[in-house]
């Protein structure tokens, strides 16, 4: 739980530090600090995400992590390439992320109620990916305001164990849930 | 142009909706069952060279040969002539059976909802003798599934499978099927009999119990009773309603039936055979209770952390001098108390993975311990003479308790879990 945040805070800490350093000669380092509203099957929830990455012409490559708690709390961690159009302050730009998606449940959602007592369940990573177009409000070319709109799947898989019959005894086996949850994103997010 | 728009508008949503579908791919393993009609059932009720011992259920004995029920496949004949080298015999394949019990040379059990009456004279060569269609109607397997009573359930196939559906909110029940597994029963040192035909020994969970000439049986909240004057053809003879659910076990000792149910122990008088009557009550907190009994007192072993219910494990020991009013003596705390037995002075109560332990219990209201046989997970007990029929999780052992402050084993019966 604690390595999550922290891996999470190391990213931005990163982040913030490439980005105060600005070494700009062809290219520059980039922060995006985003807020996204998650829309589901029949659930709206939030994600905070951060992605740092290296800026060259028009294209930037880098990495971000962020909390997802659409229907179980996971930690994406994921590759960012954007491509910019045009030239100015207010571009369009499409971008893709894929990476891995890193269960954190809570503790509601690791537990599953027995006829007596509980039983908690065990989780596996699954996939990450996020792709979209947005638009970008800045105020100078590198530092400014953005909202994109995208596609976002995010997969993981549990699993615990339960007692099962067979007619004559009963042993444990196994039961495993790969879940596959797509949502729409709507980000608002600060660049810098 | 615009019905284009909007034809193009609508589909959009419709696409886009169904992307946010969210799905699941679930993978779990259940167990189905394969019927065979009661006609071929019967057809196929044979005996049969041994065969390993999987899942063993209840006990009974009878001269010098065990009766090991194979949870709802059939019994194993085990001849325990030599308890150093008990030799695994025979296998009875008996579709639904999980009690019986043996008077003479005829073996009766339950074959599913029926009961099934045996000539065992020659394990090797078993012959069907009689079939009693339908009085076991209320039979529960476990895990409360329902199964189709005008047909037999002969086998349970293992399915393995991966369904996928739209992801609904996390799933909160889950079946906990163990909880209404049975154990093996214990002993009931009674065989009486006024003919030449005489009883083996059941137990203080068995199900079925015999009395004299007369075979009785509990179901979940009745107690039946079966004339077996003629042993070879048992006769129904009535249902007696209990009001009273959870029936657990039935121990029958001189005329009284001493009837274990999860909320108490029962106290029938079958002084008229046919015609058993409530005499008294012992009631506990909900739990588990497999009961035994001698003359004056009752030992009850409850058993918490189950679907039973309740946290309590221990042995009740209940003064009966009074029928009608029995009261308790002294509770002893234990681990995990199943199965008793009680031989003479000497009581043997499995306890769980603490292993087979020996008391003293000259001295109700001081009951002490003088043996144990640990390493060992024990269900459930028969106590003969000197030799404890022990059934573990992994064998069927054979231990002599003569010197109750040093109980030996002296053989085994391996069991495979296979």
């Amino acid at each position: 739980m604690n390595i999550k945040y922290g891996l999470v805070l190391l990213l931005m800490f990163c982040g913030l530090i490439v980005s105060a350093q600005k070494k700009v000669s062809k290219g520059s380092f980039i922060v995006n600090a985003q807020l996204s509203l998650l829309n589901g099957d029949d659930q709206t929830e939030g994600q905070i995400a951060l992605t740092t990455g290296y800026g060259f012409l028009n294209w930037v490559v880098g990495a971000g992590a962020g909390f997802d708690y659409y229907k179980y709390r996971t930690v994406p961690v994921f590759a960012d390439v954007r491509r910019y159009f045009g030239t100015g302050n207010r571009r369009p730009f499409v971008y893709g992320n894929i990476g891995v998606d890193v269960p954190w449940p809570t503790s509601d959602q690791k537990k599953s109620n027995g006829w007596w007592g509980t039983t908690e369940s065990r989780f596996k990573n699954g996939i990450y990916s996020d792709v979209g177009f947005g638009y970008t409000l800045f105020s100078n070319k590198n530092r400014g305001f953005f909202t994109a709109l995208g596609f976002s799947t995010k997969m993981l898989t549990e699993m615990y164990n339960e007692t099962i019959w067979n007619g004559s005894t009963s042993f444990v086996a196994e039961r495993s849930y790969e879940y596959t949850m797509n949502r729409f994103l709507l980000k608002f997010g600060y660049k810098f | 142009m615009k019905n284009k728009l909007t034809l193009f508008a609508a589909l959009i949503t419709l696409v886009l909706a169904g992307c946010t579908k969210d799905m699941v791919s679930e993978k779990y393993t259940f167990f189905r069952p394969i019927y065979k009609t009661k006609a071929e059932v019967k057809a196929n009720i044979k005996s049969a060279a041994a065969v390993n011992v999987a899942t063993p259920g209840k006990l009974f004995v009878k001269g010098n040969y065990a009766y090991l029920n194979e949870i709802n496949k059939g019994i194993h004949i085990i001849d325990f002539s030599n308890p150093s080298s008990p030799k695994n015999v025979a296998f009875i394949t008996i579709p639904g059976c999980e009690d019986m019990a043996v008077r003479g040379n005829y073996l009766y059990a339950d074959c599913y909802t029926d009961l099934v009456t045996m000539d065992i004279s020659d394990p090797l060569n078993i012959v069907v003798k009689q079939f009693i269609e339908g009085v076991f109607p209320h039979r529960i397997y476990a895990g409360g599934f329902v199964a189709d009573t005008n047909r037999v359930i002969t086998e349970w196939v293992r399915v393995d499978t991966v369904i996928t559906h739209r992801m609904e909110k996390k799933q909160q029940w889950i079946v906990m099927n163990d909880v209404l597994m049975s154990f093996a029963s214990t002993s009931s040192n009674y065989s009486s009999s006024s003919s030449a035909v005489t009883n083996g020994t059941g137990g203080s969970m068995a199900r079925f119990g015999l009395m004299g000439e007369r075979l009785y049986t509990i179901s979940w909240n009745d107690l039946k009773v079966f004339n077996t004057s003629d042993a070879s053809k048992p006769v129904y003879v009535k249902t007696i309603t209990m009001n009273q659910g959870n029936i657990e076990t039935i121990f029958p000792y001189k005329d009284k039936l001493f009837i274990g149910s999860q909320s108490g122990m029962f106290i029938y008088n079958a002084s008229d055979p046919d015609n058993p009557v409530k005499q008294g009550l012992f009631a506990h907190a909900r739990l588990c209770d497999p009961v035994i009994a001698d003359d004056h007192y009752a030992y009850v072993t409850l058993h918490g952390g189950t679907i039973c219910g309740g946290f309590s494990n221990q042995l009740d020991v209940v003064d009966i001098s009074n029928l009608s009013a029995p009261t308790l003596i002294k509770s002893y705390t234990l681990t995990s108390p199943l199965g008793l037995s009680k031989d003479g002075n000497t009581l043997l109560i499995c306890d769980g993975k603490d292993g087979l332990k020996v008391f003293n219990a000259a001295i109700a209201s001081n009951v002490t311990q003088t043996g144990t046989i640990a390493g060992i997970e024990t269900y459930d007990v028969i106590a003969l003479n000197g030799i404890a029929l022990t059934v573990a999780k992994d064998g069927l052992y054979f231990i002599n308790y003569s010197n109750p402050s040093a109980p030996v084993i002296t053989g085994k019966v391996t069991i495979t879990h296979e």
